[in-house]
């Protein structure tokens, strides 16, 4: 899948350039344009992708019937993984247009392209709530609470679907509203669009840093309803601008947009920066937890400690999700670099989506963590493939970079200081 | 010269997409900075102006009642506070965290804002640090004088000793005085190497013999060569990199002391990142107290411009929220863990004894930086200098919202007890604002207030340009 994406994109026309300066042709590269036309190849790895996701599907469904409870634990892990994507980007974007960010203009339509998958994910959600009974011990009314209260008016399936709704419906909105407002700047140079997108940024950062927090309440801290933490949105947050990061330099890279390697090196510090982050967001709910030793609290860590399978994923995610990130971004010419970047925005994906994993899965009390991940597999294969399809999709349909953006100079421009 | 134009500073300009303002403004060139900045520390003694005598004598006050609380506290002992059993931990740890919190703004504008490669830091940075020291230091006395007996002060540090005593490695209390510590330490480098050019331009400049020993002492050497300013920029920018995770470490280990007990009210995982946004809330509502007028008497209106301000204050709001943010989790998490305790604990703060504090720190905190989305308001400089006032106040009110209300109505009603501070707390506090302004004074007066050697570097033909 990953190749499918990568060779539907032809070289930059910068790098065309060298190449054929390299070749000792004269012939002039074809308009950057025309290189993203509608091809019956294109058209043919966009059907690929879609019957690759109803495979996945069909082979989720079989697992789905034999083992309800395994198969929705998988889609939400799959679900929830690839929404973080989309919610980091849209933190990214949010941000750039917050600060007047001059650096990222050449890499933000990378981000918008994840930020308005947000919508497909308002479909996939359903599935969601079609399991929640699987999913959530609380949807069981005879689910004994301490205060049945409390826990009836937060946590009871009407208000959570109403609430699920209300996020997305914020999301939708806000990522509709700035990714239209930076396609139609593309059209023509319409400068007041960068201070209404600067505006409105405001208010949806507001907005998102709220919904963020309380979805992560809602479908990853509930699932264990007696367990809490107020630290929790910021941890999924964390985690979130981690994945997002990753997925903006991932997609960024593939879709060849010219860039120097100025800009690799602000990305390699973002994510050098995130990681570390997320880490001490990470450490301190464990330590906090630990130390204080309360029976309400520690939960959390016991049910993913009590086996020495998941206590071994857990010492397994300190090492890498941040030793390994931390020396190897540290080092200045891995910063500086396409290739390194690129890897290491993989690696955070792929090891992010395992700590999503490690949040979510435990939860099944299975003594091992590696039983039925075909279920997981398929869940994700069936998200993934949907979410590149969407992402190629708008890769044809509009410009890779803001071509019209006031900042675009500055960022082409981006410079090294340090 | 330079007069005729001071007031382009505080012109507001529209916010024109794709342009970037001037961070230096009404024309001045390379040696109207060095001029307007060094005409402080080139006075003869005796020649200050009026405020600044005013202030000092003031604050040389505020040092006298401090000295004379210290005495009064280690001659008669805590027991002059009003701490009270179950209020063990009251002002003294209230103005520690509060001071501490200041602290933070000076090393985020220096290393934070360095690394996100943000110029305009370069008209306020050495102010801020500034006072990140001498905030460190009047935070640093009151846990030492909460000990009640300073002369074994000495037991924090791991020494060595024969009767092989060592301090509670597994206590955050310890771990506070390696934070706090080790923050000072880097933030008094950080500060100090940026001071080295800008010692070496007063040395050069000075008249007298004393100030060209002195400043010449003091700017180690430094010739202006490529060489230099090669070592420099490589040190300024490793102690950037020291620093930043040290804006964050400092105040998530304070909130250790806290977090780390069993206590309601004290006990939330959110606690790290929530004091870390609000120390930089505090330390930034403390850059603007300060710099507002020092601007305007220092006669700096074009190189500290209503730019700096304005950024300052989006700063403000963003903290805000986020601290909003925290409070609203915070009751949020003791609503919907079912805990009781907690939960009583959230309503007592909001409704019990204590409720005009904990309205206080609300509006100060959360609803009056509110008004900072409006352009207007966030440019008004009089209205700024207010607001941060009231942003201090709210911050302090902070810290006693959470130690003293937490302890006094803790889970047992039978131990409840209301505390009120006694005068000797109220001296102490005050004696420590004595403090930091006698030391801050001293800085305006001596050394130069901003990083002259870094506004050239911004500005236009200079090389970060």
């Amino acid at each position: 899948m990953i190749m499918a994406l990568y060779r539907l994109y032809p070289p930059s026309e910068a790098e065309m350039r060298i190449r054929l300066r390299r070749h000792g042709r004269t012939r002039r590269p074809q308009p950057y344009e025309n290189l993203f036309q509608v091809t019956p190849t294109t058209v043919k790895r966009d059907s690929f992708l879609m019957l690759l996701s109803m495979l996945f599907l069909t082979y989720w469904i079989i697992c789905w019937i034999s083992i309800p409870t395994r198969a929705s634990f998988g889609y939400l892990f799959a679900f929830i993984s690839m929404l973080t994507c989309v919610l980091g980007s849209s933190f990214f974007v949010l941000i750039q247009h917050a600060v007047r960010a001059g650096w990222s203009v050449i890499a933000r339509r990378s981000a918008e392209f994840i930020m308005e998958t947000v919508s497909l994910f308002a479909i996939l959600f359903l599935l969601v709530v079609i399991n929640m009974k699987d999913l959530y011990i609380w949807t069981d009314p005879s689910c004994n609470f301490e205060l049945a209260s409390i826990g009836m008016f937060y946590l009871n399936n009407v208000f959570w679907i109403i609430r699920g709704i209300g996020y997305f419906l914020v999301w939708i909105i806000s990522s509709k509203y700035i990714c239209q407002k930076s396609f139609n700047q593309d059209q023509a140079k319409n400068d007041s669009l960068s201070i209404t997108m600067q505006k409105a940024s405001y208010i949806f950062l507001l907005l998102y840093a709220y919904t963020t927090s309380f979805a992560s309440f809602d479908w990853v801290m509930s699932l264990q309803p007696h367990w809490f933490s107020s630290i929790f949105g910021i941890y999924f947050f964390a985690t979130c601008f981690l994945t997002g990061l990753a997925s903006i330099c991932f997609i960024f890279l593939l879709t060849r947009v010219p860039s120097n390697t100025n800009h690799m090196y602000d990305f390699g510090k973002l994510l050098f920066g995130f990681t570390i982050f997320w880490t001490y967001i990470a450490f301190s709910q464990f330590m906090l937890i630990w130390y204080s030793d309360l029976p309400e609290e520690i939960g959390f860590y016991t049910t993913r400690s009590n086996t020495e399978e998941w206590w071994r994923m857990s010492f397994y995610l300190i090492f890498f999700n941040f030793i390994v990130p931390f020396f190897f971004l540290i080092r200045k010419d891995n910063k500086w670099h396409y290739g390194p970047i690129f890897f290491m925005s993989m690696w955070t994906l792929f090891f992010q989506f395992i700590h999503i994993y490690w949040l979510i899965m435990p939860i099944l009390g299975e003594e091992k963590w590696w039983y039925s991940l075909d279920c997981d597999f398929s869940a994700m294969m069936i998200v993934m493939a949907l979410f590149i399809r969407k992402i190629i999709r708008s890769c044809r349909k509009y410009e890779l970079y803001p071509k019209n953006d006031p900042f675009l100079e500055e960022s082409l421009k981006c410079e090294k200081i340090h | 010269m330079v007069e005729k134009k001071i007031h382009i500073g505080d012109v507001v300009f529209p916010n024109i997409p794709g342009e970037r303002d001037e961070f230096i403004r009404g024309g001045v060139s390379y040696g109207d900075v060095t001029n307007l900045v060094c005409r402080m520390p080139e006075l003869k003694l005796g020649e200050e102006p009026k405020w600044w005598k005013i202030a000092f004598g003031i604050s040389i006050l505020g040092v006298f009642l401090f000295f004379s609380s210290v005495f009064c506290v280690i001659w008669f002992g805590i027991g002059m506070w009003g701490n009270n059993n179950p209020v063990f931990w009251a002002w003294d740890i209230v103005n520690f965290v509060f001071w501490v919190g200041i602290g933070h703004a000076g090393t985020l504008i220096s290393a934070i804002l360095f690394l996100f490669r943000q110029k305009w830091r370069t008209s306020i940075n050495r102010y801020a640090e500034a006072m990140t020291i001498f905030a460190v230091i009047c935070a640093a006395c009151f846990p030492v004088f909460h000990m009640g007996r300073v002369w074994t002060a000495h037991f924090l540090a791991p020494i060595p000793n024969q009767m092989g005593m060592w301090p509670n490695f597994r206590s955050p209390l310890l771990w506070d005085v390696f934070a706090v510590s080790t923050y000072f330490t880097i933030s008094l480098l950080f500060w100090y190497v940026g001071l080295i050019p800008d010692l070496a331009t007063l040395r050069d400049r000075a008249k007298g013999t004393l100030g060209k020993k002195i400043y010449g002492f003091f700017s180690l050497g430094w010739r202006g060569s490529v060489k230099d300013w090669y070592i420099y920029e490589k040190a300024y920018l490793f102690l950037a990199a020291l620093s930043t995770p040290l804006v964050l470490s400092v105040h998530s280990v304070v909130s250790f002391d806290f977090a780390t007990s069993q206590l309601s009210g004290w006990h939330t995982t959110i606690f790290p990142p929530y004091f870390v946004a609000g120390a930089i809330l505090s330390g930034f509502a403390m850059v603007q107290t300060l710099i507002i007028p020092a601007r305007i008497w220092l006669d700096l209106k074009n190189l500290i411009t209503i730019q700096h301000i304005e950024n300052m204050n989006k700063v403000i709001l963003l903290t805000s929220n986020m601290v909003g943010y925290a409070y609203g989790i915070e009751f949020f998490i003791a609503w919907y863990s079912k805990d009781l305790e907690e939960f009583q604990l959230f309503i007592h703060r909001a409704t019990g004894w204590y409720a005009w504090a904990y309205w206080t720190m609300v509006i100060c905190n959360v609803v009056i930086p509110q008004l900072f989305w409006m352009r207007r308001i966030r440019t008004s400089i009089f209205l700024t200098f207010i607001m941060s006032i009231a942003i201090n106040i709210g911050m302090w009110f902070e810290r006693f919202v959470i130690i003293v209300t937490s302890l006094s109505q803790g889970n047992v009603p039978s131990s409840w007890s209301y505390y009120s501070p006694r005068i000797w707390d109220v001296f102490l506090f005050i004696g420590s604002f004595g403090l930091f302004f006698f030391l801050f004074l001293l800085f305006i007066r001596f050394l130069p207030v901003v990083a002259m050697a870094e506004v050239k570097g911004v500005m236009k033909g200079g090389h970060c340009k």
